[in-house]
């Protein structure tokens, strides 16, 4: 009997004196990316000051904030001055992290290889796959299915028990598949680093998270001198020079294309619109807003551009050769409608794997673009040597771009 | 319970209470009957024990006992400010604090400025909250109003340890003012909750041992 007492006042006392667990998400928007040891302990001691005040407003005053639980500020505690991290990822959100992340499910793997952190991944997409060939490590992964739009399988994230879970603002599953259903305290980082314009910001975000800020901040320096570089030689153009381009978004699934063709606009496509831009041309669909960012191939023969550019969703480090890109080529090229425009009759046509544009290679794939566009201009720039700088520096991987994969066709 | 106790040393030492006019039976069916009893009581006493040991080390091991052995300090000076003289107030906590400290400033006191930076301190109403990560104290400036006094309370918030506990309360009085008619603050909660239960517990545990030995 009093056995029986003893046990129900002790579950009682438990759960008074240690409490329950709440759930909470902090929130402060941070700009600036911790980089140094001394920016990372400045910083955590700012999220550590403010998070115990909340935590303490809560406890003694009416103030109802939102704080890290009491077991997260343990963590943050004991894992300070290197703890806790806080990003604001590419969907707005706050992340705050307590603890060294150590069971990554990277659903969006596209910059774990340059930071060096295949070590802290424990389950990748399928897709993710197709860079086994530079990052041979990521078979050994568990492999949860899906990638890109497709659905990964929920069950086999959760058996990787991760600690976080690293996917992208729109592309693939959204909240309602990751965040909604994710254990209590796995944040969802959803950072793209496929997008030209914020693939530094976002590979030194993941790098800081990850404890890899020294290889982010190599990446930068390497991307930053190659986009510097193709900036000063654009920067000499004279602006009545400029090619009028045409960016095809090519996919063997687009049924319609004998009619109309997908390009891109301003901000479409994953900014694939840039690519005609930051090459120093002028996007003839830059207006283009329409849902699907579709045009008739009339209207393409109207602008009759000097230059086009198809991205196709094809190639890539697994493929054995670029016939699947010359398909591209082929099949916008034969279109009679666009006999007479000048991209084709001059054999301006390009093809880029979108698996070479989308990402940290894009320093490469730029020079690729701009030395098509201005080829007098960046004649003694090898985009295939940058490629593999890329490859060899930070993959640490002995693969030939020259020799292996279709990343680009005619050369 | 000390007759039980009396029955229980003597029969340990096997000495018969000695009860004038009973007959001899039945002093022996008695003395039977107190040892079948002393035996009984001591089994129970056997896992009673134990149990309550347990339960102590329980408490040893839990955020309440912890608290009981972190010690948060406040030095106050002056206790007896001129009005609206500054007073410094320097809170002291052990090394290696990760936490907060609350204190609840006496009405009349306003808060002026820390030895902290700025997201550090964190004011709501009289509440003042202090987040200290690792430094070992600080000190804080209140100005006196031009006359009255009051007690000022705190409680501190190792976020590290998870646990908590309160500051002894200091006494300020502006010069000329009867400190015995200073108004205390009423407490807020927090970790200390757990000395409560802590204690609840003990209680508990005692009555029921109790309880059921005089059954």
């Amino acid at each position: 009997m009093i056995r029986t007492d003893l046990l129900s006042v002790l579950m009682i006392t438990g759960v008074i004196c240690w409490g329950i667990i709440l759930p909470v998400s902090a929130s402060q928007p941070q700009d600036a990316i911790p980089q140094t040891e001394n920016e990372i302990h400045t910083y955590a001691q700012q999220i550590l000051r403010e998070e115990i005040i909340r935590y303490c407003q809560v406890q003694y005053t009416d103030a109802q904030v939102s704080h890290l639980s009491s077991d997260q500020l343990a963590e943050a505690a004991e894992n300070y001055p290197e703890y806790p991290r806080r990003i604001t990822d590419s969907k707005n959100t706050t992340i705050t992290i307590v603890h060294p992340i150590t069971r990554l499910v990277a659903y969006n793997s596209q910059a774990i290889g340059a930071l060096d952190a295949v070590d802290l991944v424990v389950g990748v997409a399928n897709s993710s796959l197709d860079d086994a060939p530079v990052l041979p490590a990521l078979e050994t992964k568990v492999n949860i299915g899906g990638g890109g739009p497709y659905e990964p399988d929920f069950e086999k994230i959760l058996s990787c028990k991760p600690d976080a879970i690293l996917t992208y603002t729109e592309l693939g599953p959204g909240t309602d598949f990751f965040e909604q259903r994710v254990p209590e305290g796995v944040p969802v980082i959803r950072l793209d680093t496929i997008r030209p314009k914020s693939i530094v910001t976002e590979t030194n975000k993941l790098g800081y998270l990850l404890n890899r800020t020294g290889q982010a901040a190599a990446y930068e320096r390497w991307h930053d001198y190659w986009i510097g570089e193709i900036d000063r030689r654009l920067a000499t153009l004279p602006a009545d020079k400029k090619v009028k381009v045409f960016i095809d978004i090519w996919s063997d699934s687009f049924t319609d294309k004998n009619t109309e063709r997908r390009t891109a606009g301003g901000g479409q496509w994953y900014s694939y619109g840039m690519y005609a831009t930051d090459a120093g041309g002028i996007n003839i669909a830059q207006n283009i807003s329409n849902p699907q960012s579709t045009v008739d191939i009339e209207w393409i023969a109207k602008q009759n551009p000097d230059v086009i550019l198809v991205v196709a969703y094809e190639g890539g480090l697994d493929s054995e050769n670029s016939s699947i890109l010359k398909n591209a080529y082929a099949d916008l090229a034969s279109n009679p409608v666009l006999n007479d425009v000048s991209a084709v009759k001059n054999k301006r046509v390009y093809v880029l794997s979108y698996r070479y544009t989308n990402g940290l290679t894009y320093p490469a794939s730029r020079a690729r673009v701009a030395k098509w566009f201005y080829p007098d201009l960046f004649a003694d720039i090898d985009p295939s040597a940058i490629h593999q700088e890329y490859i060899t520096q930070f993959l640490g991987s002995d693969y030939n771009v020259s020799r292996q994969g279709a990343f680009s066709y005619p050369d | 319970m000390r007759t039980l106790l009396q029955i229980l040393r003597c029969t340990d030492r096997g000495i018969l209470i000695s009860h004038p006019g009973i007959s001899v039976e039945k002093r022996k069916a008695d003395h039977q009957h107190q040892i079948r009893e002393a035996i009984r009581i001591r089994s129970r006493r056997i896992w009673i024990f134990p149990c309550l040991l347990w339960c102590v080390c329980l408490l040893l091991a839990s955020p309440a006992c912890a608290a009981a052995t972190t010690e948060v300090t406040r030095t106050v000076t002056p206790v007896s400010p001129g009005a609206g003289e500054a007073v410094n107030v320097t809170v002291i906590v052990p090394p290696g604090f990760i936490g907060g400290i609350i204190e609840e400033l006496p009405e009349g006191f306003t808060y002026d400025v820390a030895t902290l930076p700025k997201d550090a301190v964190q004011q709501n109403g009289s509440t003042l909250i202090i987040a200290l990560t690792g430094e070992d104290r600080v000190t804080y400036t209140l100005h006196a109003p031009a006359s009255g006094c009051g007690v000022l309370t705190g409680h501190w918030e190792n976020v590290k340890e998870k646990t908590s506990g309160t500051i002894p309360e200091t006494v300020i009085a502006v010069e000329g003012t009867d400190s015995a008619q200073c108004h205390v603050p009423s407490k807020a909660p927090g970790f200390g909750l757990t000395e409560i239960a802590g204690a609840l517990l003990i209680a508990v545990v005692a009555v029921l041992a109790l309880g059921k030995v005089r059954r």
